[in-house]
């Protein structure tokens, strides 16, 4: 008799991560082990130094979500793990040892697309809590990096507090068409989402081809409708904090003192992107791209023009010699014009995101809209998202704050329909570090 | 009693299947993963070798591990691989230098240097004492070949060890006795790891961790990285 409880492993970029899902959607675990303060010298993730620190973080992030689940791995289904995209060494961190767990411990494997993830990340607290509840119940407490749901069979979700509760009611299904959009550190992408039945009945005159017991059950179906020509979002977040001399990562430091600057001091347009990608076919139909990386260049021309280079080399060195400064700490040391500058870029970003977004819900006639990845967890952005959708018709759904960023509850969430359907992975597979979602 | 050995810190990779006990020791099996497949095929591999000798893992007593120095990405792969069997297992760990897998192969007694490639005109080099054919780890570091040269000409080893052609030639242009044979291979970690059981110098799932036996903060800005 299946438990419908999951195993997910996730290790692509510069957290190791593991959890325990229920059905897809009830976490009884998430356990989130970041390397930040490795990479902080670095300002930046440096692959190799990511590798080694999955290594050694793997076996007690594992341990640590089954404890907190309080299952043992026997009483698992499946273990589903991160195939790609993202660092190779670090993937194959997770994978080999999923793999070993696997095989010792005779169960399946199921590899997760690590945006397929992301996606799946709203699912995981679905019920009762929208969006506007999600950045409510979220508001202001920094992001925990465990919860225990212990043994309780509600589907919870997190308080302000970081303790949880159980959910009241179910909120309606998914509805289909969906449009997701991913946007973290290292992906800004547009996917239209479907389901389909892997297994379908067989026409009249063919043979049984496929296994029977999963047919029936539906799994997710990606066409990408979008992405970023250059830079990732939040990867213009990290750069322009960095020119800034803000430090590293650069999202929760722009978000935080952007509310103390006018964002309409400084303006940035919206890019636009006037010539179809080299290479792409027409017959693909319409694209939805961004781009980020002269929004960023814009930001560092504003710094030249306006002489604001002494200011942020005093502020570089002034953070230098703090090990991990506070808000507080940064905002002392800004002046007017920077704060002005940093609420201008963060505004231009969210107009650009949530405008390309919302044309291509429109478009694409999406019913639902998923708005996830670590981007999504800016609340400037979440409230832009919620002032426009409601006039294009569409549902929108926002993760956790929590769960935007990256995290393994997703990824065995992204694992369950294809636990129903019958879906393990090859004894073979490998990591895919530029894995296309489909 | 079984034990598995997994080598993964070259090109070529192999897992070994070995039995013994006291001064007993026994190669039952041994099959080659093939660089650039280990994430692939490396778990697939130790799951057909057991099958093969009708074995299964609850029959293990003991799993070695290839430590390192290595190919950094190959040597996680195999201990990612190790540190999955015994978590679920519980089957103990030991952990086995490359460097000394190389001094095994040592035929004399006397100061023995073990060296592998380390890329970037530098050596991986072990510095082993063979009394009666026993090994005794002196020092294991990273030099330029240069100093890898030096070194030789100011110690006088009995015998220079590698698998590498380019390092016996350089070992050879300083007239060093040297022993070539192709990489140490599992078998070599499973009769080191073996011993090493037997005495006790066990380790735990996570304690594991790669010897890099590089750590320089060079290593990890983007512009000097070259491999």
């Amino acid at each position: 008799m299946p438990s419908g409880l999951i195993l997910g492993i996730e290790s692509s970029c510069d957290e190791t991560a593991a959890a325990v899902v229920r059905g897809g959607e009830q976490v009884l675990s998430s356990v989130v082990a970041s390397q930040f303060s490795a990479h902080q010298p670095y300002g930046g993730v440096v692959p190799e130094l990511a590798a080694r620190e999955h290594l050694r973080a793997v076996v007690p992030v594992v341990r640590q979500a089954l404890a907190d689940a309080k299952v043992t791995l026997a009483e698992i289904d499946a273990i589903a793990v991160t195939q790609g995209p993202g660092l190779a060494g670090a993937l194959l961190v997770g994978i080999t040892y999923a793999k070993a767990l696997g095989f010792a411990a005779r169960k399946p494997l199921i590899a997760v697309n690590h945006l397929e993830g992301h996606i799946h990340s709203v699912l995981l607290e679905e019920a009762g809590e929208r969006g506007q509840d999600a950045l409510a119940t979220a508001g202001g407490t920094p992001a925990l990096l465990q919860f225990t749901a212990g043994g309780t069979p509600a589907l919870l979700q997190f308080t302000a507090g970081g303790t949880l509760r159980p959910r009241s009611g179910q909120t309606p299904a998914l509805q289909f068409p969906v449009l997701a959009l991913v946007v973290s550190g290292g992906h800004t992408h547009l996917y239209l989402c479907e389901t389909a039945d892997p297994h379908p009945a067989p026409k009249e005159g063919e043979g049984w081809g496929t296994r029977a017991e999963g047919r029936g059950a539906r799994t997710w179906r990606y066409r990408n409708i979008g992405h970023t020509r250059d830079d990732a979002a939040g990867e213009a977040f990290d750069k322009v904090a960095k020119l800034l001399g803000l430090g590293y990562p650069g999202g929760p430091i722009i978000e935080q003192l952007a509310q103390h600057g006018d964002p309409a001091a400084v303006h940035f347009p919206i890019a636009q992107l006037k010539h179809p990608e080299r290479g792409a076919k027409a017959a693909d139909g319409p694209t939805f791209d961004f781009s980020y990386s002269g929004i960023k260049t814009a930001v560092l021309r504003y710094t030249e023009t306006h002489t604001m280079k002494p200011g942020i080399e005093a502020r570089r060195a002034a953070l230098a010699n703090v090990a991990k400064p506070t808000v507080e700490q940064v905002l002392a040391l800004c002046d007017k014009a920077t704060l002005d500058l940093v609420a201008g870029f963060q505004h231009g970003m969210v107009q650009d995101i949530v405008a390309k977004t919302i044309a291509a819900a429109e478009a694409t006639a999406a019913r639902t809209l998923i708005v996830t990845g670590g981007v999504a967890a800016n609340r400037n952005l979440r409230e832009e998202f919620e002032s426009r959708a409601p006039r294009s018709g569409v549902e929108l759904r926002f993760p956790s704050r929590r769960m935007s960023t990256d995290n393994a509850a997703m990824i065995a969430a992204a694992a369950y329909p294809k636990f129903l359907a019958g879906e393990f992975a090859e004894e073979g597979f490998s990591a895919e570090a530029g894995m296309a979602l489909r | 009693m079984y034990i598995l050995a997994i080598d993964t810190s070259h090109q070529n990779g192999s897992v070994a299947l070995a039995e013994g006990g006291g001064a007993v020791f026994r190669l039952i099996g041994q099959s080659i993963v093939e660089g650039g497949t280990f994430s692939a095929q490396l778990v697939p591999s130790i799951a057909t070798l057991l099958g093969k000798h009708g074995l299964d893992l609850s029959k293990l007593g003991c799993l070695a591990a290839c430590v390192g120095p290595g190919s950094f990405t190959g040597l996680r792969i195999g201990l990612a691989a190790i540190k999955g069997l015994a978590e679920v297992m519980h089957i103990p760990i030991v952990g086995v230098s490359t460097l000394e897998a190389l001094a095994h192969h040592a035929t004399r007694d006397g100061l023995i240097l073990a060296a592998s490639d380390a890329r970037r005109s530098e050596v991986f080099t072990g510095e082993y004492r063979r009394t009666g054919g026993e090994l005794r780890r002196e020092a294991e570091y990273l030099c330029t070949a240069v100093e890898f040269t030096a070194r030789i000409q100011a110690c006088g080893p009995s015998e220079v060890v590698t698998s590498d052609a380019r390092l016996a030639q350089l070992a050879g242009s300083v007239h060093a006795h040297v022993m070539t044979f192709s990489d140490p291979g599992s078998e070599a970690v499973a009769r080191i790891g073996l011993a090493k059981f037997l005495r006790g110098e066990t380790t735990s799932v996570d304690e594991l961790d790669a010897d890099y036996l590089r750590r320089d903060d060079n290593l990890f800005f983007p512009s000097a990285r070259s491999s």
